[in-house]
């Protein structure tokens, strides 16, 4: 069951499109990464997702609720922490704890005071004086302590340090792995979503140009190596992404029927053949390297 | 309403309201300690007095109600009392949008609606509350000072002037919505109401000044009944502009 779905979700402003035709299913209990460049539309969409903008064109469900009109109700069973921070600087941590625990029926007061010790919290100290990775701690901890069934991460691990990052991803495991929620979690930071997330999208110029299992991916997506005899150029029956290099090496990205293309390359008798896997920043690449563009509206 | 929202929201306001109680409270005890030595330094005659004070300045002076009134309707409650009203619209929403703070309310499951009304409630009826306190103080505070009022007609003045502050709380939230920065919708606000003031100068067009109705001068004067149709009118405009401000907000892009 799809926990999250969009349709055709668009987003334009003025002349930019934002985001465009959007579709994306997401099952409950995985960790979504959602990739993207700077600029790419992933906050938007998130934004979108939960109600806070309107969509242009298309539509978002989220747990069920139309993210245009329930957003409400989106916002009672979901956990948030956006790119930029959201808290009140005036606020105590304690303070903090108690407005979202105040609006949250669901919170969980045992797991919030573990996140509190585990993140070492001040809680007598204002929002301002916080450091920005425990601003970030924070927000986490408001998001999760409500135990919501899904959570929505938004660059959640910005701005912080290695060592702040790696707790930071640890704990939402830990809790992710105690509760199957659902995930969403958007960054442009390759080894964090490498290490969180089992399904993955790419977006690109506000353009889904990837999505689904991230080892399906990894399976997939390959790199090989042809070393052939003669120097003409290397064409090919069966289709891939790209053909690059000159002389008599060429590399060649598979995103589809590896084995197929394997098989007409070794057909050509080249002098050497390997293929190569791909780490997600090299997929990332790939994908989010083109120049994919929204159709005119 | 939300209860832990209305929590947040009175510890955010309640400074800003303490200092104008205290200015407030504070210029009626000045006015009431000095009565008597402006007394002193008035001329006998009328005739000495200087162009620019007119004989109703002249009288207010002299007489310890109507110079109550004076103080308070005519002047501080419409110039402080905005002036709170203003600071307090712009400082509503505005900084939250500004400053993304709002979307920790909006995502943790409380409707726009909700969030603007609870905030304008509250913040005007803290208004309207402070103000109407401010005015039956008047009586009190004189009494302690020795004076005592020839009427009462100061405290339900003092409503139809809280009322007219609430108005300019709402034109204020309504503005600061549209700009979205605190600053320049303060001096918007600011400049939209000194112009609107200058509407009271005549006679002819002081019908169109909320300040002029804010006073209730001939009400207090015993030369009308109760202004109710000044209470109705700011009433219906104040919810008028909430109403205009609330379907802004409910459409803002976060």
């Amino acid at each position: 069951m799809s926990v999250i779905i969009t349709r055709e979700l668009s987003k334009v402003y003025g002349a930019k499109q934002a985001v465009c035709d959007l579709n994306l299913a997401i099952t409950r209990g995985s960790v979504f990464g959602f990739l993207g460049p700077n600029g790419s539309g992933k906050s938007t969409t998130v934004k979108m997702l939960l109600g806070l903008r309107s969509p242009s064109k298309g539509s978002a469900q989220v747990l069920g609720f139309d993210s245009s009109t329930e957003s409400e109700l989106i916002g009672q069973h979901v956990g948030y922490v956006p790119e930029l921070g959201n808290l009140y600087p005036q606020l105590t941590v304690q303070e903090s704890i108690n407005l979202v625990k105040g609006l949250r029926p669901s919170w969980d007061d045992s797991y919030a005071n573990h996140l509190l010790t585990i993140f070492e919290l001040p809680d007598r100290q204002r929002v301002r004086k916080l450091s920005k990775g425990m601003q970030r701690q924070l927000a986490l901890l408001l998001a999760m302590a409500p135990r919501p069934e899904l959570l929505i991460l938004d660059e959640p691990s910005s701005g912080l340090d290695p060592i702040k990052r790696q707790e930071f991803l640890q704990v939402l495991m830990d809790g992710v792995a105690e509760t199957g929620q659902t995930v969403f979690f958007s960054s442009h930071n390759m080894t964090e979503v490498e290490r969180v997330a089992d399904t993955i999208g790419i977006l690109h110029n506000g353009r889904l140009v990837v999505t689904g299992d991230l080892e399906e991916i990894r399976h997939n997506v390959k790199r090989i190596r042809v070393v052939m005899a003669n120097k003409e150029p290397l064409q090919l029956q069966n289709s891939v992404r790209k053909i690059e290099g000159e002389q008599g090496q060429r590399i060649v990205t598979v995103e589809k029927g590896l084995d197929a293309v394997l098989a007409e390359l070794r057909a050509m008798q080249p002098l050497v053949i390997e293929t190569y896997d791909l780490s997600l920043e090299d997929i990332f690449v790939i994908y989010a390297g083109g120049d994919a563009k929204c159709a005119a509206h | 309403m939300c209860r832990t929202l209305i929590g947040k929201e009175l510890r955010d306001i309640k400074w800003k309201l303490f200092v104008a109680f205290l200015v407030l409270v504070a210029s009626i005890v000045l006015m009431i300690i000095l009565h008597e030595r402006l007394l002193e330094l008035l001329p006998a005659d009328m005739s000495e007095i200087p162009f620019f004070i007119s004989p109703d300045m002249f009288n207010n002076f002299r007489d310890f109600t109507n110079a109550m009134w004076s103080n308070l309707n005519d002047q501080n409650l419409p110039q402080i009392g905005s002036l709170l009203a203003i600071i307090l619209g712009i400082g509503l929403l505005a900084p939250e949008i500004e400053s993304g703070t709002i979307t920790l309310l909006l995502t943790n499951g409380i409707s726009r609606q909700r969030v603007f009304w609870t905030k304008s409630i509250l913040a005007v009826g803290a208004l309207i509350l402070l103000l109407v306190v401010v005015g039956i103080l008047v009586v009190p505070l004189s009494s302690a000072f020795g004076y005592s009022l020839r009427h009462f007609r100061i405290i339900p003045a003092t409503l139809v002037a809280a009322l007219g502050i609430a108005f300019v709380f709402s034109v204020s939230l309504l503005i600061s919505l549209i700009l979205k920065e605190r600053i320049w919708s303060g001096i918007v606000s600011a400049v939209v109401f000194a112009l609107w003031s200058i509407l009271g100068f005549w006679e002819a067009t002081r019908v169109f000044s909320p300040f002029y109705h804010m006073r209730a001068r001939d009400y207090f004067y015993g030369d009308a009944n109760f202004p109710w149709l000044a209470v109705v009118g700011f009433i219906a405009a104040t919810i008028a502009v909430l109403l205009v401000a609330e379907r802004r907000f409910a459409r803002e892009e976060l």
